[in-house]
């Protein structure tokens, strides 16, 4: 009897198969969406996806100027495209113009030699500069915004044998944070950079060290206003503010992103109870026909501004003012677009490919990309606020 | 020599049709299927430096794909779920125009737990041996066996009533 079944299972799967003509495929599409989420995942942004429904339609808005049939795409090339009177994001104060590649540094609109800055997920932007992980030691560092690096902690971690491998940085204040990782546990470390000195340290326990991650078991991944967010393998984030020492568990959701509001995993409508964290923290879940749940197609990332008011499309091109999504902006670097992030002084940053060459634009709301780089064979890459 | 794009752009156009039929064997609905090919072919260029270098570009692909497929099934499964007030039962009534079967038993294979699913598509439409479908789905041989077992008895169980109340047994 059985024999008979899988001979009718596999005339089923023949018959069906040989019936079916698939859709074309566009492997441009593929080869853009690939290039993407190599550079996202390598800005640092991947471990917490929010995805989309592509293709779908989109809340209408009005254009400046007349009426546009397909609002929120670019009409004159090059130009932004405004809906519903955004502004785009504010402006705060902290480094701008941050990308690197293999062997540089860019801050400021001044290139420094890479050094022991290391080409892979670690670095993060904070207020006074890059915070990373250094090349093969992963020893935490600062690249300040002259160029200069400076270690923030000795090349042996106090506790445990290495350090995390990520280092947590705060756009809001000098704060970052790091893990020192053992056998048994994690120390978070929370680090003033402009004081140059250790604020606080909190010991995570391990209940399983050695199916963990590199990470060790807990990692502080988040650093925003004050607080640091650290995610755990039990799984779930804790929210930690070392000024104080409140130490919280969150829930099991993962923050992506935090500037005030904080962006999960939208995987479920309560994972995360800020209360604790007292006011001016809310979480953001982006739902509607534009965003979908995590689960829906998995691979793109939000990225919040730092006032918190606006999150990019999938694309990365287009930003959103979540409280209204008819305010949009549209921007049209010149290219294929490989990266996007937020700037601090309110533009955004993009990488883009002409052929095989790779270039950095910054664009702003009200006027044409201006070049950060000349078109380069080196791979540009640029570097995350939070995860 | 041809650059790493050109050499994905070369082997998605060769292998399209070929792996689509695959997804849409392990998915049972074209959508579905252009969704894990979306997927699992966007995660191939992320890793396509590497990709290239494997001794079988097919059976690395076919891991991922299965892999993929176990992830969105396992999503889909937590948001499709639809309470009803009574059992499934399936339909005996009207005019059935599956004289083989092969309707009902290519809906009951889609019914099956992700992992059955993926193994009796690796071992009946890929002919894949049980070394091969171990490896692709990171499982011991032992349980590919067991696995392919268990469905095919499933199958069988599942479908055996409906064709005696449609007089085919």
């Amino acid at each position: 009897m059985n024999e008979k079944m899988e001979t009718r299972v596999k005339q089923t799967f023949d018959h069906r198969t040989d019936e079916l003509v698939p859709p074309p495929v566009d492997v441009a599409a593929l080869v853009r969406r690939g290039r993407r989420r190599r550079s996202w995942r390598s800005a640092g942004a991947a471990a917490v996806a929010v995805a989309v429904v592509g293709g779908t339609a989109y809340a209408a808005g009005t254009v400046a100027g007349d009426a546009d049939p397909d609002p929120g795409r670019p009409t004159k090339e090059g130009l932004p495209v405004v809906t519903g009177g955004a502004a785009g994001p504010q402006p705060v104060d902290g480094p701008t113009a941050v990308f690197h590649t293999k062997s540089s540094v860019s801050i400021d609109g001044r290139t420094y030699p890479a050094g022991n800055f290391p080409w892979d997920t670690g670095p993060h932007v904070g207020q006074l500069g890059v915070a990373y992980p250094a090349k093969r030691t992963g020893v935490p560092h600062l690249m300040k915004r002259d160029g200069s690096q400076v270690a923030l902690a000795p090349d042996r971690p106090k506790v445990g044998d290495r350090y995390s491998g990520w280092v947590a940085a705060d756009a809001a204040s000098p704060l970052v944070a790091w893990g020192e990782v053992g056998p048994t546990g994690v120390d978070v470390v929370a680090y003033d950079t402009a004081k140059g000195s250790e604020i606080a340290r909190k010991r995570v326990n391990c209940q399983n060290a050695t199916s963990s991650s590199s990470f060790g078991c807990a990692v502080p991944y988040v650093a925003s206003d004050g607080v640091v967010f650290v995610h755990t393998n039990r799984p779930g984030t804790i929210a930690w503010r070392p000024a104080d020492g409140t130490w919280q568990r969150l829930g099991d959701g993962s923050v992506s992103q935090a500037h005030g509001k904080v962006v999960d995993t939208f995987s479920g409508p309560d994972q995360l109870d800020l209360s604790v964290l007292g006011d001016g923290w809310s979480r953001l879940r982006l739902t509607g026909p534009f965003w979908e749940e995590q689960e829906k197609q998995g691979d793109a990332e939000a990225l919040l501004s730092f006032d918190g008011s606006w999150v990019t499309d999938p694309e990365g091109k287009r930003v959103e003012d979540w409280h209204n999504p008819e305010a949009t902006v549209t921007y049209d670097p010149p290219g294929s677009e490989v990266a996007a992030q937020y700037d601090t002084d309110g533009s955004m940053l993009y990488v883009t490919m002409s052929g095989d060459k790779y270039r950095a634009w910054d664009c702003t709301a009200t006027a044409r990309c201006e070049p950060l780089t000349e078109p380069t064979d080196e791979e540009i890459r640029l570097i995350s606020w939070d995860l | 020599m041809a650059t790493a794009t050109e050499d994905y752009t070369a082997y998605v156009e060769e292998s399209w049709t070929r792996l689509f039929r695959t997804a849409y064997a392990l998915t049972g609905d074209v959508t579905a299927a252009d969704d894990l090919m979306q997927a699992t072919l966007v995660k191939v260029f992320v890793s396509w430096r590497k990709v290239r270098k494997a001794d079988s570009v097919d059976a690395y692909v076919r891991r991922v794909m299965v892999n993929q497929a176990a992830s969105t099934w396992r999503s889909r499964t937590r948001r499709a779920e639809v309470l009803t007030a009574e059992p499934r039962v399936a339909a005996t009534d009207g005019p059935v125009h599956d004289p083989d079967g092969e309707d009902e038993l290519w809906a009951l294979i889609h019914e099956l737990p992700a992992r059955q699913r993926a193994v009796l598509v690796l071992r009946y439409y890929e002919d894949l041996s049980e070394q091969e479908i171990a490896q692709a789905l990171d499982i011991a041989p032992g349980t590919v066996k067991s696995q392919a077992s268990a469905a095919i008895v499933k199958l069988r169980d599942r479908l055996m009533p409906v064709q005696v109340e449609r007089g085919q047994a």
